[in-house]
């Protein structure tokens, strides 16, 4: 009797251990994967050669009063260098205003300013990453690609977020010139575990207090290969400010003429 | 008079066959400026004007686009009303691929240093008698040519055309009692009198810069004067063609906007002979511009003016006087000029609340201008500003001949 105990145990035990194998097998997902893992497959996630679309800038006070910007953006990327035109359409006092924005492969990237008041393109400095994206809760940092090699991962735990299965990825400057850089001493990432993309993003202070959360919302499958997301809401939870940026008419793989990424465009107003 | 006739009818029908198939949006502002003069007499201490502003640009089919913008000016309403409606700009553009061609009336800036009156920056007249907190709003615009050629897209050859002369208005200001002031002497309107001039800008490398060579003339009058009615001095205003060499740059290092321009004015009186005509100088400037703090920036900027073949009033027997105006009014009271201007801006609330300082301060006269601003978005559009300005320096100075206008303003604003 004990021996047919023990031999149903074991066989439980094996099954077990054999569907879990199965699971992690045909699942894809996997405990397996460490965070560094799981960065660099959302990092893979294929990104648009060029774009053009409408975006929606609206600042909350911690009150509720809401002021909004309208943004035109075109972007492109060639040789792996992005080029970015932004002019500004709403509020009207600053409407025409523009920016370029050109990466470089060495040294800080290229960038001129509009102004229609002073009628002429101005060469500016790429400011602080640290520094407010006009006006926003996001800083330049926060608008660029990750650099992966920029920050170590952990695994912290696999949970439910929305309703979608999310790893949840701890990610910690890889040295102190990041940490200066974004003044962020760390982040944690709730990234899709089917499709891996960012569900929310906590960003924690230099003294590791929480700072904001990032939520993207209104993903839209785009081209058939490309997940965007349609909101973005940046709070600023030790201020109570938050930004929401809301993307309009979005168009992937559009053929954006050169023209629109050299100062001459700028010169003409856009 | 004639030159004026035709360019004004030629514009008038060019707009009315490329506007008329096209609905154009109409964007623009009203603002109410209400200033405070603090050491004017009592009864002239306060005033408020009125200004709007209507624009629209429209797309020329796909060859390039139209742009026009009326501003109507009512200047002290509350006292003696005077009401000001002028085309500001007016003008078509016209894209091929290397090509861009703009013609009308428009503002044509030159320069890469921060501020409006720099080195290079010398093609719109200046318009001194409408005192406003913002310079940039003080240009005239001008009816002119502007022809860009690009080599390639860093590469910029630009060729200007002004075919009429346009002053500088001057404010209104107290002559000792032994000068009298004449009606200024214009250039007349004829093609020989046009002015021309040519850039050459390169952008997009390590370091931006520009070569430039303006014909023109000096839109701020040189003064004959006639003793035949002595004690009684006549000034009679008249504008002499000036040719200005010039050179800008702009580069970027870290964080730093570093930018510089220099200029040398070939003025009519090329060996200093003349008392009453301006000597050729030099004018620089050198800048940085830093971010001390998140959304707190700092432009530091030397400002120098040489003087060549320079003379003091003392050398001018028996026209001490005259020389010692003329030395305040062409800026020529020393052999070099050096003057130091700081501008600090501050962003806070997310850009709800801007703060401005500026102040310049001639560290050879030792004169000064301090500027402030306080700008907060009321939402809607809505905009109000407060400040004030001041000028101090002594009597032959620039800033001292000023110093009666110092003001506080108080301005509401909408932008539709």
């Amino acid at each position: 009797m004990k021996k047919f105990k023990f031999k149903k145990v074991t066989q439980v035990l094996l099954i077990l251990a054999m569907a879990g194998i199965l699971i992690s097998l045909f699942s894809g997902t996997s405990f397996a994967l460490t965070g560094r893992e799981i960065m660099e497959r959302m990092d893979s996630q294929p990104v648009p050669k060029g774009s053009e679309g409408k975006l929606i800038m609206r600042l909350i006070s911690k009150t509720g009063g809401v002021r909004e910007r309208i943004l035109q953006s075109y972007s492109k990327t060639e040789n792996g260098l992005e080029k970015r035109y932004v002019k500004f359409l709403e509020p009207a006092d600053v409407a025409g205003t523009s920016f370029l924005t050109l990466e470089q492969e060495k040294g800080s990237d290229l960038q001129y300013l509009y102004l229609p008041v002073l009628h002429k393109v101005r060469r500016i400095a790429a400011r602080g990453k640290k520094g407010s994206f006009m006006g926003s809760d996001f800083t330049y940092k926060d608008m660029e690609a990750i650099n992966i090699d920029e920050w170590k991962y952990r695994l912290l735990r696999e949970e439910e977020y929305e309703e979608r299965k999310c790893y949840v990825v701890e990610a910690t400057p890889a040295d102190e010139e990041v940490l200066q850089e974004t003044g962020y001493s760390k982040k944690i990432s709730w990234i899709d575990s089917e499709n891996f993309i960012v569900r929310k993003v906590e960003f924690y202070d230099e003294t590791g207090n929480l700072l904001k959360v990032l939520t993207l919302e209104e993903y839209k499958l785009l081209a058939e290969k490309y997940w965007i997301a349609h909101k973005m809401t940046m709070k600023n939870v030790q201020t109570g400010h938050s930004t929401e940026l809301i993307f309009r008419k979005m168009k992937v793989d559009v053929e954006i003429p050169d023209l629109y990424f050299t100062p001459r465009y700028l010169m003409r107003g856009g | 008079m004639e030159l004026r006739k035709y360019l004004a009818t030629g514009t008038c029908l060019i707009f009315l066959i490329f506007t008329i198939p096209c609905t154009a949006m109409v964007k623009g502002y009203w603002k109410i400026p209400f200033y405070y003069f603090t050491a004017s007499p009592e009864n002239d201490k306060e005033r408020f004007d009125l200004e709007t502003n209507l624009e629209s640009d429209f797309p020329l089919y796909s060859v390039g686009k139209g742009f026009f913008s009326f501003k109507f000016y009512g200047n002290d309403l509350g006292g003696e009303s005077k009401g000001d409606l002028a085309i500001d700009e007016a003008y078509l553009d016209l894209y091929t691929l290397t090509t861009d061609i703009r013609l009308g009336k428009q503002y044509i800036f030159w320069g890469r240093a921060d501020g409006t009156e720099t080195p290079t920056n010398n093609i719109n007249p200046v318009d001194y008698s409408r005192i406003k907190p913002d310079f940039e709003e003080q240009r005239i615009s001008i009816n002119a040519l502007k022809v860009n050629y690009f080599k390639d897209s860093a590469l910029i050859f630009q060729g200007i055309w002004i075919p009429e002369f346009t002053p500088s208005k001057l404010p209104d200001f107290s002559f000792p009692s032994f000068i009298n002031l004449k009606n200024p002497r214009l250039p007349t309107s004829q093609i020989k009198n046009s002015s021309w001039g040519i850039k050459i800008d390169r952008m997009g490398s390590r370091i931006d810069f520009s070569l430039s060579y303006l014909y023109t003339w000096d839109s701020f009058p040189d003064y004959e004067f006639d003793l035949s009615q002595i004690p009684i001095i006549n000034l009679i205003p008249v504008h002499h063609r000036l040719q200005i060499y010039g050179a800008d740059f702009a580069t970027t290092f870290e964080e730093l906007d570093l930018r510089g321009e220099v200029a040398y004015f070939q003025t009519r009186d090329e060996n200093g002979d003349s008392l009453s005509i301006k000597n050729p100088n030099l004018r620089y400037i050198l800048e940085v511009g830093y971010p001390v703090i998140e959304n707190l920036n700092v432009i530091f900027q030397l400002v120098g003016k040489k003087v060549f073949h320079f003379k003091s009033p003392n050398e001018y027997p028996g026209l001490e006087s005259l020389a010692r105006e003329f030395s305040v009014f062409y800026g020529e009271q020393k052999e070099w000029q050096n003057s130091l201007v700081v501008n600090l801006t501050h962003n806070i609330w997310h850009e709800k609340l801007k703060l401005e300082i500026l102040s310049s301060y001639n560290l050879t006269m030792q004169e000064y201008l301090l500027s402030s601003q306080v700008s907060y978005e009321l939402g809607g559009g809505f905009n109000l500003d407060f400040g004030g300005m001041v000028f101090e320096g002594k009597s032959n100075t620039q800033f001292g001949m000023m110093d009666d206008k110092d003001f506080l303003y108080l301005e509401i604003k909408q932008s539709f």
